[in-house]
């Protein structure tokens, strides 16, 4: 029903995690286990690339949530990109760009973490 | 109490005999027959009375070494008594004339012979009873019944019986009659040995030796009555001897002497019958075996649906029938995610020797494909770990399984090799497919319970989901509310009420929490809880706002979040609106369509500060043929078979177009829209609508 895939790249300021397909109930523990792996390797600066994400729910939402403090409490943040109008909408009525700093574009969300 | 009338009998019939023997004035002949009577009725009641008191035979063969014992023990105790009395009445013998012991010590052995011999006749008897009438027909306890009315008329006839004691009378012609019936009954009833069927091969050693004892002391018993020690010496002409159970009454000794001899008869045949079927290592017959499978069975059947408790019989059964030393059981669960079966129980053997034993998956495997596996000598297999010291000799491994599932493994050992015969085989395979049976339908009454356990508690969470929505709308002057709510199929987090504020004012709130489930719906309980509570007594909208989102703070957990609106219209139109993280509200305007979408966090996500400094609050002047439509996301992402939403374009496109409408009406309208739009094929999510439509204070009216 839902593809969807979680996968890493690194780059010299951040990690970069690109996310594909639908982020729901389903596929929301995937999702954990990936962001979990990456605190346990101590990788805590994160940028997501939201470019081929097509839906989240608030499952989805809900795993962000989870993780933001333990990421913050290690010095590192987790910073949104790219990510498509319909989707950017569901974070934005919530009020996440409160919480969280969304970027137009992946590469923009890495030279923010250059320049801190 | 009728203990005591027996007592009481033997009681009158001696102490009768006491004063005649202490006077030594020989008995008229009535008295004579009164004393015997009276021992007669008092050994007979004493029967009754045994048999009453005394269980039935129980099954299994346990109970029946349990009785046989009593009776080698009296048998040897009134041997060693008469012996006793006897050898002591040697110096007391009796007056050769009156026949009547002259020593008061005597005197009292004679009474206490005879009350013993009444009371072992009595109590032999009882005690074999359910022996030889175990498992019986009619015929059979027919024949017990001649055979004591054999003994009775036996002893009436040899009541009067007082003839010259130096020679042995005569016996009458009667006498010889009923005791010859009596004899020919014995000899019938003493054939039935089917009681020795039910015990186990060491149990069958058991009783042999004690029926041996008891056969052997009962021959020694009556040879010393009759000629040896038990006698008593008359002086006068010739030196005699007497029986000492004669002396009171032969009426007495008859029916003793018939019981004694009935007790070795059963011996006799009971040692030769065991003899006969003792059996060689391993070897038993087909149908002990049967019995002893069916015994096992009807252990099972005891309605268990407990699969601990079927287990612990499962494994306890074939040991009592003694169809092996001990067993244990490996079962599988699969409902637990047990794939692999593991030690569920153990009996006549440690676990941790179990456990170590054999090597059950495997043996499982092979079980599984050929019925049953019979491993003799058990250690040569190369699955069989066990060592010398475990005790297990040959094993048998059975596959338990029923209506076609595989449950696991039973193992039955036993201590020696070759111990199995193929009749224990059958009758262990037997079992062991009742004992799948049982588990599986302990199973399936399991998997019932669960399945209407949760289907109460989701019947329990949708009630709880439907006392959250308002039974009735507040109906307030100025205002047309209608709303609609549509759970989807899972139970949803959605929620709304209206509320009538101080100064006839109107407060709307919609929310939805994140997630599905039985949790959700708790968490807008609660949100319910503090809507109904703190709505009066907040100043606005986003005050209310930030005080539910301090309340609820501790109960939602890390990444939980509730997205609220709340807005508060006056009668005279003027709108307050708050956002928390929820769609947008959509008025419907005389200028148009238009959505209301204040800045603000939904309610858990920002704990302290962030949430009331983030929090914007909008507000707007509402005219009479104003419409308001508030909502959840159900129904804008409502999709159609092409994966398109209906949207909110599409929303403000029908709102504005109905706006005009009652408000029944007009939610009606936005729903058949919504509706017509989706696709049926495609997973919806909860829909919940409120509609208000603005119809003017009716003073503002009157004064513009």
């Amino acid at each position: 029903m839902s593809n969807f895939s979680v996968s890493f790249r690194d780059e010299d300021s951040a990690h970069v995690l690109t996310l594909k397909g639908d982020l729901d109930a389903h596929t929301a523990s995937e999702f954990e286990v990936a962001l979990q792996n990456c605190l346990d390797a101590g990788k805590t600066r994160l940028v997501i690339d939201g470019a081929k994400l097509d839906y989240v729910s608030s499952a989805g939402l809900g795993v962000f949530m989870a993780f933001i403090e333990p990421i913050r409490e290690q010095d590192g943040d987790l910073k949104i990109a790219a990510l498509q109008e319909s989707v950017f909408e569901i974070f934005d009525l919530l009020g996440f760009p409160i919480l969280f700093e969304f970027f137009e574009s992946v590469e923009e969300a890495l030279s923010r973490y250059e320049q801190d | 109490m009728l203990w005591t009338v027996a007592g009481g009998l033997f009681a009158i019939s001696e102490g009768l005999f006491a004063v005649l023997a202490l006077t030594q004035t020989p008995p008229e002949i009535g008295v004579h027959i009164l004393m015997g009577a009276l021992l007669l009725a008092g050994t007979a009641l004493m029967y009754g009375l045994f048999r009453h008191a005394w269980p039935r035979l129980a099954p299994g063969g346990v109970a029946v070494l349990e009785q046989l014992w009593p009776l080698a023990i009296g048998t040897l105790a009134i041997l060693v008594l008469e012996a006793g009395i006897g050898v002591g009445m040697k110096n007391a013998p009796l007056d050769s004339n009156t026949l009547l012991p002259q020593h008061p010590l005597a005197i009292a052995a004679v009474i206490l012979a005879t009350t013993a011999e009444g009371v072992f006749a009595a109590a032999v008897l009882a005690r074999l009873r359910p022996l030889v009438l175990f498992r019986s027909r009619r015929v059979p306890a027919v024949l017990w019944t001649v055979m004591l009315v054999g003994m009775l008329a036996t002893a009436l006839t040899l009541l009067s019986a007082r003839g010259p004691i130096l020679e042995r009378p005569e016996p009458s012609v009667p006498a010889l009659l009923f005791a010859g019936i009596t004899c020919l009954a014995a000899l019938v009833l003493a054939l039935r040995q089917g009681w020795i069927t039910t015990l186990s091969p060491r149990k069958r050693l058991g009783a042999g030796l004690i029926v041996l004892i008891f056969g052997f002391a009962l021959l020694v018993f009556l040879y010393i009555r009759m000629k040896g020690l038990a006698t008593v010496a008359i002086y006068g002409d010739d030196m005699a001897f007497l029986p000492v159970s004669f002396i009171m009454s032969r009426a007495l000794a008859g029916p003793v002497t018939l019981v004694a001899s009935f007790g070795i008869l059963f011996s006799a045949t009971t040692l030769l019958v065991l003899l006969f079927q003792l059996p060689t290592a391993g070897g038993t017959t087909s149908q002990d075996t049967e019995r002893r499978a069916l015994h096992s069975l009807v252990s099972l059947s005891g309605g268990e649906l407990d699969r601990e408790a079927i287990a612990k019989t499962a494994v306890a059964a074939p040991v009592d029938a003694g169809l092996g030393d001990a067993a244990w059981l490996l079962l599988t669960h699969v409902r637990s995610g047990i794939v692999k079966p593991s030690l569920t129980a153990t009996h006549g053997i440690e676990e941790s020797i179990a456990e170590a034993a054999a090597d059950g998956p495997a043996l499982h495997e092979h079980a599984k494909e050929i019925g049953s596996l019979l491993l003799d000598p058990a250690t040569i297999d190369h699955r069989v770990h066990a060592r010398p010291g475990d005790g297990i000799g040959s094993l048998v491994a059975l596959p338990i399984g029923g209506d076609g599932q595989d449950q696991g493994l039973l193992l039955v050992s036993r201590k020696t090799v070759g111990a199995f015969s193929a009749n224990d085989v059958v009758a262990l395979e037997t079992f062991a497919a009742q004992a799948g049976l049982a588990l599986s339908h302990g199973e399936l009454f399991e998997e019932a319970l669960e399945r209407e356990r949760l289907s109460r508690e989701l019947d329990l969470a949708r009630e709880v989901q439907q006392r959250l929505f308002p039974q009735t709308l507040p109906s307030l002057p100025g205002f047309d509310l209608a709303a609609a709510e549509h759970p989807a199929r899972e139970i949803g987090g959605d929620y709304y009420d209206a509320i009538a504020l101080p100064g006839n004012r109107l407060g709307l709130i919609v929310a939805d929490v994140s997630g599905k489930g039985t949790g959700p719906a708790f968490y807008m309980a609660e949100l319910k809880g503090i809507f109904q509570s703190t709505a009066p007594l907040a100043n606005s909208p986003a005050d209310f706002l930030i005080r539910a989102n301090e309340a609820l703070a501790s109960s939602l957990g890390r990444g939980v979040f509730v997205s609220a609106l709340y807005a508060v219209i006056d009668p005279d139109g003027h709108l307050q609106l708050a956002r928390a993280g929820h769609c947008p509200a959509l008025l419907a305007t005389e200028a148009g369509p238009r959505f209301l979408r204040p800045d603000g966090l939904a309610l858990g996500l920002a704990r302290g500060p962030l949430f009331s400094e983030t929090l914007a609050q909008e507000s707007v002047n509402l005219a009479p043929g104003d419409a308001l439509a508030l909502f959840t996301d159900g129904l804008v992402e409502a999709r159609n078979s092409q994966e398109d939403f209906f949207g909110y374009d599409r929303l403000s496109e029908v709102h504005q177009a109905y706006r005009h409408l009652p408000a029944e009406q007009l939610r009606d309208a936005l729903l058949e829209k919504r509706n017509a739009f989706a696709s049926a094929d495609e997973p919806q999510d909860d829909l919940t609508l409120v509609v208000l439509t603005y119809t003017g204070n009716q003073s503002t009216a009157l004064n513009p």
